[in-house]
């Protein structure tokens, strides 16, 4: 039954999809953010996203830290990992082809995802609900677990902000000016090359805040990432290069459009995303709030 | 482990001198998934188990030293053929054990044909039992037609009636669901809908609302592996009702997810370690030196390369046609105590067991996972020899 256009089942599969959007949001915020200020196209985003699930578990398997310990502790890790990254690796980049970074990024993703495989194996880990966030509310046409509407308010609130820090504070000022031209920045006694690590560092930290969001209700698996990040990158060229707004509205916007879809004609909820991508870069190759040439 | 590639290597160097061994070793070249998705499953811990029914059998036999090689086919049919060959061409291997992916076996199938070479493959294909089948090769886990009525018939039975699938987008998925729902249709029960997920989904709570829409009383998963896991954990999370039935659940994915998140689901499996007194003592000895009880994978591994070592040294030889006629000729003795028999096309007719997990109150502990509800006979289940296509079966 490919076109069942019950109401209900259409209202309760784009809340699903908000949820979706909610992740891809997070995860392109975070790209948006690396690849506007620093211009390095971050293929290993996925990996960090897994990262902050598999350190969410590690820090309750060994530590006996749970839900809400680690969705402080393990971004601030995952931050930690990313500092380290940048600084060997990623900084060397910065002045050749996007092309580079591309490439090295990918690499690192392949060489972490594998090293996890390693140690965890590739069935993947448990990780349960928080106590405090099960069960279900009621909303009228479906029963929403606790946890998504957790997922929901949380997600969108980190995200605006994010957008806020960056688009209206002195300090997301100073970032924008250093990446436009570091060396006048430079001139007025700000370090450029410790506000870039940071912001690569925080980039990948949100990652890692959507990975501990993931963990309770995704399989934590060396894959997680890998899988998501595809859709994610589509979210990016969709929303548009770059674009710390157009990032969040686009994330939500396709998780809804992936549900709606998933309502009315499953078949295509898989591939409407990369459908909507096609179409964006037909039309306006910029994508929707892009703003680079 | 040093001196068998050394023994190897000059095997190698004597074959491609173009002298003959006087007197060839037993080589069994165990290709399997190392690493990816089915690599907890068989990967290192069943090539433990074929070292433990080499060494259990004294290492010899007719007075030669019982090689085992192993290597990773990644899942890819090329990489699998390249090993395989290699292996035949320079190192004498005799049998190709595991062999744990359709794509790879199918491959591996024609390279053998023609050779005085063995395959025992873990690879569910029907086309591997009819057209594709060999003279020489053996299907060591039931293919789809016979998984499917092993999970459904005894569900259907216990009042399952109404079913819905969750499938996975590719080959596989699709095979199950169509031979399960003929299944479920034969037992009297019904399909009331379905859904397939991409192999990249990570969210299955639409598909889970649907079924839960669809009045199902079982929601069949033709899917494995991590997609399996998300979809029980996300079951649970929507309080879904309906009894989950994964065709492929294994107690490694219990052990992965939790048995929180699989507690209640049904299921059938061909091996497990906590069934009968024979299981728990073979559980007992693999686990001493493994560290974990065997899976059903681990198990089936031991079993065929102690049946292969038992036709060897019955037919005093490495002559494949004399081996597999002594092997389909004489019952194969099981783990657990049980018997199975090869049929002409490979299949193998063994009795399975249908299972419910229990839930943690139960469970001991780790790997404690499975109450063990009773066999589903083999005769009930096996593909019928009489719409076989395999030129074996027919001339």
């Amino acid at each position: 039954m490919p076109f069942d256009l019950n109401l209900n089942l259409i209202l309760g599969q784009m809340v699903l999809g908000l949820v979706n959007g909610v992740f891809y949001a997070i995860l392109s915020l975070g790209l948006a953010i690396i690849f506007g200020l620093l211009g390095v196209i971050n293929f290993a985003h996925g990996v960090f996203f897994m990262l902050g699930a598999f350190l969410a578990y590690m820090l309750g398997a060994t530590l006996g830290i749970g839900y809400w310990g680690s969705l402080l502790i393990a971004p601030v890790l995952v931050g930690l990992i990313g500092i380290v990254v940048e600084v060997l690796l990623i900084r060397r980049l910065y002045k050749i082809d996007h092309l580079y970074g591309l490439l090295l990024t990918l690499g690192l993703a392949l060489a972490i995802e594998g090293l996890i495989r390693i140690v965890f194996g590739q069935q993947g880990v448990p990780y349960p609900i928080p106590p405090s966030l099960r069960g279900a509310v009621d909303i009228g046409f479906m029963l929403l677990p606790l946890y998504r509407v957790w997922v929901v308010v949380a997600g969108i609130v980190l995200c605006l902000a994010t957008w806020f820090v960056i688009e209206r504070t002195p300090l997301g000022a100073k970032l924008r000016a250093a990446t436009d031209n570091p060396a006048m920045v430079q001139a007025f006694g700000i370090n450029v090359p410790v506000m870039l690590t940071l912001t690569y560092a925080a980039g990948v930290a949100l990652a890692g805040v959507g990975g501990v969001m993931a963990a309770p209700v995704m399989t934590i698996d060396p894959a997680m990432g890998t899988n998501i990040v595809i859709v994610v990158f589509a979210v990016v060229v969709i929303g548009g290069m770059g674009s710390i707004f157009g990032s969040i509205v686009t994330g939500l916007g396709l998780g809804l459009l992936e549900g709606l879809a998933k309502a009315t004609f499953p078949s295509a909820s898989s591939t409407v995303i990369f459908v909507a991508m096609v179409i964006i870069l037909v039309l306006r190759p910029r994508g929707l709030f892009g703003k680079m040439a | 482990m040093k001196n068998r590639w050394v023994k190897a290597a000059v095997s190698a160097a004597a074959l491609a001198a173009g002298s003959i061994p006087a007197a060839a070793d037993v080589n069994i070249g165990y290709l399997a998934m190392m690493t990816g998705a089915s690599a907890d499953l068989a990967g290192e811990s069943a090539l433990h188990a074929v070292r433990m029914a080499v060494e259990d059998f004294g290492g010899k036999v007719n007075g030669e030293p019982i090689n085992v090689l192993s290597a990773d086919h990644l899942g890819k049919a090329d990489v699998g053929l390249g090993i395989a060959r290699e292996w035949i061409d320079q190192k004498g291997v005799n049998l190709l054990l595991n062999v744990d992916n359709s794509a790879v076996a199918l491959a591996v199938s024609d390279l053998i044909r023609d050779k005085n070479v063995s395959m025992m493959m873990a690879a569910a294909n029907t086309k591997l039992i009819n057209e594709k089948c060999g003279a020489h090769q053996i299907m060591t886990i039931l293919d789809t037609t016979s998984q499917a009525r092993a999970v459904v018939i005894p569900q259907v039975k216990a009042g399952g009636d109404k079913w819905f699938f969750i499938t996975v987008d590719y080959a596989l998925g699709h095979d199950l669901q169509a031979r399960a729902t003929e299944a479920i249709t034969a037992a009297g029960g019904q399909v009331v809908g379905s859904a397939t997920h991409s192999p990249q989904a990570t969210d299955y709570s639409a598909f889970l609302l649907q079924a839960q829409a669809s009045g199902a009383t079982n929601i069949a998963l033709a899917t494995f592996g991590t997609w399996q896991n998300t979809i029980a954990k996300q079951a649970q999370e929507f309080g879904v009702k309906a009894t989950l039935s994964p065709f492929y659940l294994t107690d490694t994915d219990v052990k992965s997810v939790g048995l929180d998140t699989f507690q209640g689901v049904s299921g059938t499996i061909q091996f497990y370690w906590d069934t009968n007194d024979q299981t728990r003592a073979f559980a007992k000895r693999y686990e001493a030196s493994y560290g974990r009880p065997p899976t059903w994978a681990a198990a089936g591994n031991y079993e065929y390369t102690r049946h292969y070592l038992r036709a060897v040294d019955a037919v005093d030889g490495t002559d494949a046609d004399k081996i597999h006629a002594w092997m389909r000729e004489h019952p194969m003795e099981l783990v657990d105590g049980t018997t199975a028999t090869i049929r002409k096309d490979g299949f193998v007719v063994r009795d399975v067991y249908s299972f419910r997990t229990k839930t943690p109150p139960e469970s001991k502990g780790d790997w404690d996972y499975f109450v063990i509800n009773g066999p589903v006979h083999g005769a009930q289940i096996e593909p019928d020899l009489a719409q076989s296509t395999c030129p074996l079966v027919k001339g």
